[in-house]
């Protein structure tokens, strides 16, 4: 179970994140929502150790992870797929796969997950030769979603993956995410479309300004009329425009 | 004209290797190191101290790539890993008055210890040459542009078919990226800076069978960087056919203007490669 706890974060002297605390249980699917600026990136980014947080604790079951660098994060068992997929574009599909299989342990399984991973995106098994950078913007993110899985971790970070691609295909990527958390792994999920992402979610926090204000079962948060009016730009008389999966 | 071309080629080797330090420095951490230059002649000095005990030139070489080693780890902690997360630009200018702080301090250092003589080291086989199609080949010359090459080919396996390697070219493209795929980003640019500056030790020693003093350091990094601008920045394949472009035109302008032109026209026609082709010569998608 990963567990945040009175969470601070600083940028120089700018508080952003003021005493966040939320907790992922295993083979959970949990979501983020906020609007832009809100700091759900800042605090997917602290959980992975891409920012030193000021106060508080993450924890990994027993496991203290605040204060430590990226690499002993992924160690730890959190795997995050990045903000603008952040492929290594100049290497090959393979090679990005085979270097989500960095850490030793992942490594002696790592034909194994390749396997899994080309069955979950059979079109990386197809492209596995060519530049990560000459991809469509879905194969990227498909190729950023399987990178992560390569490192065979129990909790997934999802940083906004929906953006810039098309309707379609990110209803097959949330179908994907729900498969992927079908063996186990729990996810954290940080998005800018909110009813899909209620609609994939077990339980979800709301995030504004720093603070989180809101949390609950991500149904009950979908037909709250203070969400939909926030988030979905709808009141209740329009139920029909949500986006379903 | 052959016996031109065959000076111009070794000569240009040389400028590869000492190009191949400062490109990997570059290209995998976005530091431009200013120092490369005099920690070649630290290098040659290291040399020279180990002939001096015996030791023959070539068989010193393993020595001081070690000792160079050690010495770009300490510098590295010291002075350069405070940049690590700063971002490219930062990293650039940063690294830059550092290094050339540090290539003052280690300039003075060298003189201080050694003081500011001209030296070489001279073994017994230095002035051989052997003939090949009528042309005279200096035997040092031509072991330093094989070392050249058999540098270049184990630094490509080294970073294609090793695990580590593949986390170096991965750091260079994406560093917060590859940190997420578990690579220890200090670790890396320790290693990666450690290795590039002991690669050093190769022109250390073809410098050194010439000859060097104290403050030739910036000198040799001159030649290096033009050799790295002009391979295109960042490209370490492309730095020793860009040493050796150089290292012709610099000696075909010996050869029709006569040796006190030939810096001028190397840099002449540098500038005029910058001007048509900036982005370098040899720029080529593909690894690091």
């Amino acid at each position: 179970m990963l567990v945040v706890d009175g969470l601070d974060v600083h940028y120089g002297d700018l508080q952003v994140l003021w005493g966040i605390s939320l907790e992922v249980r295993d083979g959970e699917i949990v979501a983020l929502i906020g609007s832009n600026g809100a700091g759900k990136s800042t605090l997917i980014r602290a959980i992975a150790g891409l920012i030193r947080p000021t106060k508080g604790t993450i924890r990994l079951d027993h496991l203290l992870l605040n204060r430590r660098p990226p690499h002993e994060i992924v160690k730890a068992g959190i795997s995050m797929v990045p903000e603008g997929r952040r492929l290594f574009p100049k290497m090959s599909v393979l090679q990005n796969l085979r270097m989500g299989a960095f850490m030793k342990k992942a490594r002696h399984e790592i034909e194994q997950t390749l396997g899994w991973v080309y069955d979950i995106f059979p079109v990386l098994k197809e492209r596995s030769d060519q530049p990560a950078g000459l991809l469509s913007g879905g194969e990227q993110q498909m190729l950023a979603i399987g990178r992560a899985l390569m490192a065979n971790n129990r909790v997934l970070l999802l940083d906004e993956m929906s953006l810039g691609l098309s309707p379609l295909l990110v209803q097959n990527l949330f179908k994907i995410i729900a498969q992927i958390n079908e063996t186990g792994i729990s996810v954290l999920i940080v998005e800018q479309n909110v009813p899909m992402t209620l609609r994939l979610a077990d339980r979800a926090y709301i995030i504004e300004t720093g603070h989180i204000v809101g949390e609950g079962a991500a149904e009950s948060l979908l037909n709250s009329p203070r969400v939909r009016e926030a988030y979905l730009g709808i009141g209740p008389e329009c139920e029909d425009s949500l986006g379903g999966v | 004209m052959g016996q031109t071309l065959v000076y111009g080629i070794l000569n240009g080797s040389l400028y590869g290797i000492i190009a191949l330090g400062i490109a990997l420095v570059f290209g995998i951490m976005k530091y431009l190191n200013l120092a490369q230059g005099t920690l070649i002649i630290l290098g040659a000095y290291i040399g020279l101290y180990l002939s001096q005990l015996g030791l023959d030139p070539f068989l010193s070489i393993p020595v001081v790539m070690v000792a160079l080693f050690l010495f770009a780890a300490v510098l590295f902690k010291t002075c350069f890993s405070r940049l690590i997360n700063f971002d490219e630009e930062e990293k650039i200018k940063n690294s830059l008055l550092i290094s050339f702080g540090l290539m003052l301090f280690l300039d003075n250092l060298i003189t201080v210890i050694w003081t500011s003589d001209e030296r070489s080291i001279t073994p017994a086989y230095s002035g051989i040459t052997f003939e090949l199609f009528g042309l005279r080949i200096p035997l040092i010359g031509l072991a330093g542009a094989l070392l050249a090459v058999i540098l270049i080919l184990l630094l490509h396996l080294f970073l294609t078919r090793t695990y580590f390697g593949q986390s170096v070219v991965a750091v260079s493209q994406d560093q917060e990226a590859a940190s997420l795929m578990g690579v220890n980003v200090s670790l890396t640019f320790l290693t990666s800076f450690a290795i590039s500056v002991s690669i050093a030790s190769i022109p250390s020693m073809l410098i050194a069978l010439q000859s060097f003093s104290p403050t030739v350091g910036l000198h040799w990094f001159n030649k290096g960087i033009v050799v790295v601008i002009l391979s295109g920045i960042g490209n370490i394949y492309g730095v020793l056919p860009a040493g050796l472009f150089l290292g012709i035109i610099e000696a075909l302008s010996v050869y029709i203007f006569g040796p006190s032109y030939r810096e001028v026209t190397g840099l002449a026609v540098f500038v005029l490669i910058l001007i048509l082709v900036p982005k370098g010569l040899f720029r080529r998608r593909g690894a690091a």
